[in-house]
């Protein structure tokens, strides 16, 4: 038996994908509850000089679909956009990349493997194989932006606890 | 080419493990430099509620080494050990743990595939495949808790940025 690099990537990142945009929701409802300013989360930090809520956000749809288009045109280069500043455009990054996330099929991920890519940003240019790009790249900033969205939050007051970034699991049916 | 279930976990725990190994070194330099002792770092933590550094680093061991322990074992249960409470016990968490999964071969992780487990938590039992589990519940976790090691780090002024989080990327021979 093998492990497709499909279900090795895909299904974790929706996984995750959802969980974000639950905690949008919960930031909002917040925010409308308690009569605080939309900015005030989506330009919450955890310290001065990290990015904003929203960078964090926007980097969670980067570094899922954008890591797989990515893998299409053969070059990853960072986003310079400004990230989303409203809860609707938030939602937009979150839905566009679980839109593109479930019409990747198991055969087109399954011919990226073994495929070189490189990373270029200014000078830097890093050659990868796809599925090391994928490993060793892409899901670690994936996870990372999605667990400091989370750390931000929580160091708001949040009430949300680790389920909320972990989502729903793949548990076997019983 | 093929892809496989060691691909996908093994070198992505060393790398971060290794990266967090460096980042500990780096904190106990914070530490002498601006006349903090060793605790003001081990027991920080994002905010009051939250599980403070030292815990941090002990979910990172048992999120890898503890995943795929459990595997072996057929069934995962967060374990009760102490948190590492010196910086030279960090460094033996991390590096016990990059010793033993470096000893993991991949025969023995990819015949893991299809493998029944389950998570058991006082009353709750939840039943995953091995795959399922070590992707969609130990990966998610792992990464929770390398990224918010390094926030904790973070907020505490030390001077690091996303390459010191990713450490040794597996880039392609040049």
């Amino acid at each position: 038996m093998t492990i497709s690099l499909y279900d090795a990537v895909i299904p974790s990142q929706l996984q995750i994908i959802a969980a974000v945009r639950a905690l949008v929701d919960k930031a909002r409802i917040h925010c409308e509850e308690t009569g605080t300013a939309a900015e005030d989360i989506i330009g919450a930090r955890l310290i001065a000089d990290m990015q904003p809520f929203s960078y964090q956000v926007k980097c969670c749809r980067e570094h899922s679909l954008g890591a797989i288009e990515a893998l299409r045109e053969g070059v990853f280069t960072p986003s310079l956009a400004a990230p989303p500043d409203s809860w609707a455009g938030l939602y937009e990054k979150l839905d566009e990349a679980k839109a593109g996330l479930e019409a990747i099929s198991v055969e087109e991920m399954d011919g990226f493997v073994g495929k070189p890519m490189e990373f270029r940003f200014k000078q830097t240019v890093m050659p990868f194989l796809a599925e090391h790009f994928l490993f060793s790249f892409a899901q670690p900033n994936f996870y990372f932006h999605a667990t400091t969205a989370y750390d931000l939050l929580r160091e708001r007051g949040f009430q949300i606890g680790k389920m909320d970034f972990v989502g729903m699991p793949r548990m076997s049916k019983p | 080419m093929t892809f496989s279930l060691y691909d996908a976990t093994i070198p992505v725990f060393i790398q971060l493990l290794e990266s967090q190994r460096q980042l500990a070194d780096r904190a106990e330099a914070h530490c002498k430099e601006h006349g903090l002792v060793a605790d003001d770092i081990l027991n920080a933590r994002i905010i009051d509620d939250m599980e403070p550094y030292s815990f941090q680093i002990k979910a990172v061991a048992m999120q890898s080494m503890g995943g795929v322990e459990a595997v072996r074992k057929g069934s995962f249960s967060p374990d009760p050990d102490a948190y590492p409470d010196s910086f030279d016990a960090v460094r033996e968490k991390l590096d016990s743990t990059i010793s033993a999964l470096k000893d993991v071969s991949a025969e023995e992780v990819n015949g893991f595939l299809g493998q029944p487990m389950q998570f058991k938590l006082k009353e709750m039992v939840i039943p995953f495949t091995a795959e399922g589990f070590l992707m969609s519940f130990s990966m998610p976790n792992f990464h929770f808790h390398t990224t918010t090691a390094f926030d904790i780090l973070r907020a505490q002024g030390l001077d690091i940025g996303k390459v010191n989080y990713l450490g040794q990327m597996q880039i392609a021979a040049g």
